[in-house]
């Protein structure tokens, strides 16, 4: 089988990206090395955040036209999401350790929301499982989707609503970015490698879902 | 404190950084590992979809 030339790319993108992170990009003065954690978990976080979003455009414009390959890409979108979650929430706490002295805090909101947005996608691929209908597969995950988006804002905002341990953002505020030029480059080469990636998994992952819905619906013909 | 030559800091204050690379070496190998085993398991999927 053919890797796509978006593969190719978005993984060669991926492995420059670590390359300057590592060797490339100076050490901050206060965290060492564990703050190079960042050039990870925050580019994962924005993948997981517009992976996620688009489950909701996507799912929104099938509950109103029903063109399953919409259906088709919120899945994949929303898997997709989940993996990039995943490491989002590993890494965080990685870095927490070190700097907060723990891995976690329950009490932080950014946190928790952050994980119960993980929760609810990994039900959204459950629910998609226990449904055997297309179409009312479809439309509930496409309701579930919806809703589960509307957290986003909610994560985004939470640092600044609540009393929390995480971060301010460095980049995504108002005002100039305060990060020195060098790592303000690998962080933003970052987020346009981790999006290419995010692409490239989505892209395999609707062909997969394409290629077993078209097997799917040979085998019903034939019998 | 101990006069030093002209220049020079006490070396306390050199080396203030905390050596947090094992968190961060763990966490390069965890992330990469985990794109890596999603990549994987959607070129399996898809071989499988494929040969049926």
């Amino acid at each position: 089988m053919k890797i796509s030339w978006l593969s190719t790319v978005a993984g060669a993108a991926v492995l420059g990206t670590v390359i300057r992170a590592v060797f490339f990009t100076p050490l901050e003065a206060k965290q060492g090395a564990a703050q190079k954690i960042f050039y990870i978990h925050v580019p994962s976080a924005w993948v997981a955040f517009l992976a996620f979003f688009l489950v909701a455009v996507a799912s929104g414009v099938y509950l109103w036209i029903r063109d399953p390959r919409l259906d088709r890409f919120a899945e994949s979108s929303a898997e997709v999401g989940v993996v990039f979650t995943t490491v989002v929430l590993i890494t965080g706490p990685l870095w927490a350790k070190p700097i907060w002295g723990t891995f976690w805090a329950w009490w932080d909101v950014r946190l928790v929301s952050t994980l119960f947005l993980w929760f609810i996608y990994v039900s959204y691929i459950v629910l998609r499982g226990a449904i055997e209908s297309p179409e009312l597969r479809a439309r509930y995950s496409a309701v579930l989707g919806i809703l589960g988006a509307l957290l986003i804002p909610f994560i985004h905002l939470s640092v600044y609503l609540f009393a929390t341990m995480h971060p301010m953002p460095i980049v995504g505020k108002p005002s100039a970015p305060s990060l020195p030029h060098e790592m303000l480059m690998t962080l933003m080469l970052s987020l346009v490698s981790f999006t290419l990636l995010y692409f490239a998994f989505v892209r395999a992952r609707y062909g997969y879902a394409a290629e077993r819905d078209a097997a799917a619906a040979k085998m019903e013909y034939d019998a | 404190m101990a006069m030093l030559p002209s220049g020079m800091l006490p070396p306390q204050r050199w080396n203030t950084m905390p050596d947090t690379s094992a968190y961060y070496h763990l966490a390069y190998t965890i992330a990469l590992g985990i794109y890596a085993a999603y990549a994987l398991s959607l070129y399996l999927r898809r071989k499988r979809v494929r040969a049926k």
